[in-house]
């Protein structure tokens, strides 16, 4: 396939060549004025197809990074908001992040809220489960079993097109932080436990 | 510079704040878009004495490629010398002069590449870092090659003055068209 | 020091570059010329990493084709002419490799032991060592990971004929560690630029800067209250001299007088000495957590935990050897670093030196695995029966409670020390604050105690801690 078009190729810019310098071969060959504007015109469009082509074309060069800053720490928590962000998107595996998320948050609630209640882990997990533990709905929706999320919340994820988990999320970092922040009122760190 | 008070105490409970260093002006070099701006001009000009069509289009491009560097988009660049390349069609179509149409040509090569490659050394090496020989030498070569290329294509063209078969040129494109879709 | 590898020699004037794109092009040389190379004086090491097409020029030759195209439609000489002008730019983006890096890499630091917080000025020159020209080159060097440049940058773009040489300056800010520079790298490109050669260049003489902090006094570290409480688990009952409480007892002749109790005298008129509870010098390890999980910080660019670990460990050793214990340090990591319990100034040298410089607590992670039982173990087998712990940690995961526990219930007094390295921003950095607070509670109703300090410094924190300890 590719040879014919080679030899075809080769031959037309020989003989090109010899008419360019003998006017003998030139006036031989007079191909007429449509020919000559279908020659042109084929290289005109192979001539665009050709150009368009680096459209397509990735550019390469090397990235020599930023050796001149420091190498980045990492931020505690950054790879879990990764999570949040892969739990909350589209994107497939969602479903997992989202168990993983919610699992981890509801560690979290169950452990303050049978610290800062003073009850067993088993009534805390009830609390939770139930809903009871806080005063947010939203908050509650997010790691009951049964109770869903309030109307209002279920409007605005709609209008604003992000999930209902990621409000639900948010909503239970701030009824944690809420319900920690009930009695050390004082000052984050001196927690009570640690007076003897 | 002025040495921060960091000694003595290696650590003040954190207290020891890292100098917040902006990024790196990953930004073309001055010089490389002076260089881009000057040739579009000309190439402009050029374009203007051609065929004022074609020289509008080419000061198009001449925005495009200033945009492009400042937006440090390679496709935006390159839509610029697109859009050059077809205000010079259009410039030698309306039957502007061969060489208004040859130096606009190499000034348009000249002020795409100097901005194309002022990208690559702004992204690469940074505006602050020391870059002019590097974009002048670079420049200089395109230049230098257009140059050439002018030199040889006007130089025959003038030997051949009068008489330019047209059969001859088209079966040189059609040589041409056939051997690269063949060679891809 | 870490390269053992000077194997591809290259030759003065040659390109011993192979062609290859890949990094392993030097290896198999490797066991023939190992003989010389050892002392040789200036082989600089040079390996291909990389070469692409960088497709710069893609579409110049249809932008021709097209030019001369529409000149022959129209019949347009000038058209014809400019699209072969685009074929002579067509023809330049296709002759020409990206040349090959032969460069000779110098590179020199005006300090190499400078002192916290000094700027360090680096120069680098390379010397284009081949016989053809470069005509595009550009020079990134390779600055250590925990050094930050603060003027300039560690670059340059230049064009370097044979023989010529180009030169760069720029200063970077010592911080605490020792810190080698890695390979320069050099992207070279052919004239047009269309195909470019990524080239990892390592010098004969990689520059090394190695800064060892000062150990903070630490006279004002309220240290006693963390360690002496309980010598090795065991309180001794001996009244004496000391700094904690003991018993009162009738005045005896020869008392010192600031142990009179002057309240008492005030009271009722009766003379009565304090005693304290006799103090023993303590044996007192601090654990450093290294693992990669303590290089966090609240933003990027702050100061780990490991750093402000290692700050807090050295007002630590030097308050605790101030005050007559034997310290030892240990890391938490996957490199192994023990620097078994001692005391005197010799022991003090070596304790600077390790926290300055031990690759255990380098200021960037080493990237190896850590197996905790291993480390466990080992670290068991090394610790005196009667030492106490100080477990600097950030406790940002829930493994670093556990070793505390751990280390705790194999009988060791455990005293966590935790930098708050989280941020408050995102629902992720909140969650795993409120974790840490969690787990700092954890140790604390289970007996470890903890003393958290963000923000004021190291012996702000202790002393707060232990007044509240204090009965």
């Amino acid at each position: 396939m590719v040879r014919p078009l080679v030899a075809l190729g080769v031959a037309a810019v020989a003989v090109g060549f010899v008419a360019a310098v003998d006017r003998g071969v030139a006036s031989a060959l007079d191909p007429s004025e449509t020919v000559v504007t279908l020659i042109g015109a084929l290289g005109v469009v192979q001539g665009l197809r050709y150009a368009n082509a680096r459209r397509r074309r990735r550019r390469e060069a090397a990235a020599p990074g930023d050796p001149e800053r420091r190498a980045p720490a990492a931020v505690p928590g950054a790879d879990l908001d990764e999570r949040i962000e892969r739990a909350t998107g589209p994107a497939r595996g969602g479903h997992r992040a989202r168990r993983q998320v919610r699992e981890r948050v509801r560690e979290l609630a169950v452990a303050t809220v049978a610290r800062e209640r003073n009850v067993s882990v088993e009534a805390a997990e009830r609390l939770v489960e139930t809903g009871d533990w806080t005063g947010d709905a939203t908050a509650a929706a997010f790691l009951a079993r049964s109770s869903s999320y309030p109307v209002r919340v279920r409007l605005r994820a709609m209008v604003t097109g992000r999930s209902r988990y990621e409000f639900g999320l948010r909503a239970v970092v701030d009824a944690i932080r809420r319900a920690e922040g009930e009695r050390g009122a004082g000052g984050a760190e001196a927690t009570p436990e640690a007076d003897r | 510079m002025v040495a921060v008070s960091a000694d003595g105490s290696p650590a003040d409970g954190g207290a020891n704040a890292p100098t917040d260093r902006p990024e790196r002006d990953a930004r073309p070099p001055t010089l490389a878009v002076v260089v881009a701006l000057v040739a579009a001009a000309v190439a402009s000009l050029a374009g203007f004495l051609a065929a004022p069509l074609g020289g509008a289009l080419l000061g198009a491009a001449t925005v495009g490629l200033v945009a492009g560097s400042f937006r440090r988009s390679h496709r935006l660049l390159s839509w610029a010398a697109g859009v050059g390349t077809v205000g010079l069609a259009v410039a030698g179509y309306r039957g502007g002069g061969v060489e208004a149409l040859l130096v606009g040509g190499v000034a348009l090569a000249v002020a795409w590449d100097a901005a194309d490659h002022g990208l690559s050394v702004g992204a690469q090496v940074g505006r602050e870092a020391r870059t002019r020989r590097n974009v002048a030498v670079h420049a200089g070569t395109t230049l230098l090659v257009g140059a050439l290329s002018v030199g040889v294509v006007y130089g025959v063209y003038l030997a051949a003055a009068g008489s330019q078969p047209v059969a001859a040129l088209a079966l040189l494109l059609f040589g041409a068209v056939v051997l690269a879709s063949a060679l891809r | 020091m870490s390269r053992g590898r000077r194997s591809s020699a290259v030759d003065a004037g040659g390109a011993a570059d192979s062609e290859e794109s890949d990094d392993e092009g030097s290896d198999d040389e490797g066991g023939g010329d190992g003989e010389g190379s050892d002392d040789g004086p200036a082989t600089t090491e040079r390996v291909t990493r990389r070469g692409v097409e960088t497709g710069r020029w893609d579409g110049i030759r249809g932008a021709a084709l097209a030019l001369v195209g529409v000149g022959v439609i129209a019949r347009r000489p000038g058209l014809v002419l400019l699209g072969a002008v685009g074929v002579g730019y067509a023809l330049y983006a296709s002759v020409g490799e990206a040349p090959a890096a032969t460069l000779d890499v110098t590179r020199t630091v005006s300090d190499a032991t400078p002192e916290p917080g000094d700027e360090v000025t680096v120069a680098v020159r390379a010397r284009n060592a081949g016989d053809a020209p470069v005509a595009d080159l550009r020079l990134v060097d390779g600055v250590p990971p925990a050094l930050e440049v603060v003027d300039g940058p560690a670059r340059i773009a230049t064009a370097l004929r044979p023989g010529s040489a180009a030169a760069f300056e720029y200063a970077v800010r010592a911080t605490r560690g020792e810190h080698e520079w890695e390979a320069v790298t050099a992207i070279t490109r052919n004239p047009s630029g269309s195909r470019e050669r990524t080239t990892a260049i390592e010098p004969a003489d990689p520059a090394r800067v190695v800064c060892t902090p000062e150990l903070a006094a630490g006279g004002d570290l309220p240290l006693r209250g963390l360690t002496t409480r309980y010598h090795g688990r065991m309180p001794t009952d001996v009244g004496g001299a000391g700094v904690e409480f003991h018993a009162t007892r009738e005045y005896r002749r020869g008392d010192p007088l600031k142990r009179v109790d002057w309240n008492r005298r005030a009271r009722t008129g009766e003379l009565a000495t304090v005693e304290l509870r006799e103090e023993r010098a303590a044996t007192v390890v601090l654990l450093i957590d290294a693992r990669e999980s303590a290089y966090a910080a609240p933003e990027p660019a702050a100061e780990t935990a490991v750093e402000a670990s290692v700050g807090a460990a050295g007002q630590a050793f030097r308050a605790l050897l101030d005050g007559g214990d034997r310290v030892g340090i240990a890391a938490l990591g996957p490199v192994d670093c023990w620097l078994a319990p001692g005391a005197g100034s010799a022991h003090a040298a070596r304790g600077r030196d390790t926290l300055a410089t031990d690759p255990a607590l380098a200021p960037t992670p080493s990237g190896d695995r850590f197996y905790r039982s291993l480390w466990l173990r080992r670290f068991r087998r090394r610790l005196p029966a009667d030492a106490q712990v100080l477990f600097f940690t950030p406790l940002v995961d829930d493994a670093a409670a556990s070793i505390a526990r751990r280390i705790d219930a194999h009988g060791h007094l455990v005293t966590a020390l935790s930098p708050d390295v989280t941020a408050g921003e995102t629902p992720g950095e909140r969650l795993v604050g409120f974790e840490r607070r969690e787990r700092l509670r954890e140790l604390r109703s289970a007996g470890i105690r903890a003393v958290e300090w963000d923000g004021e410094s190291f012996p702000v924190a202790v002393a707060r801690a232990t007044n509240r300890w204090s009965p």
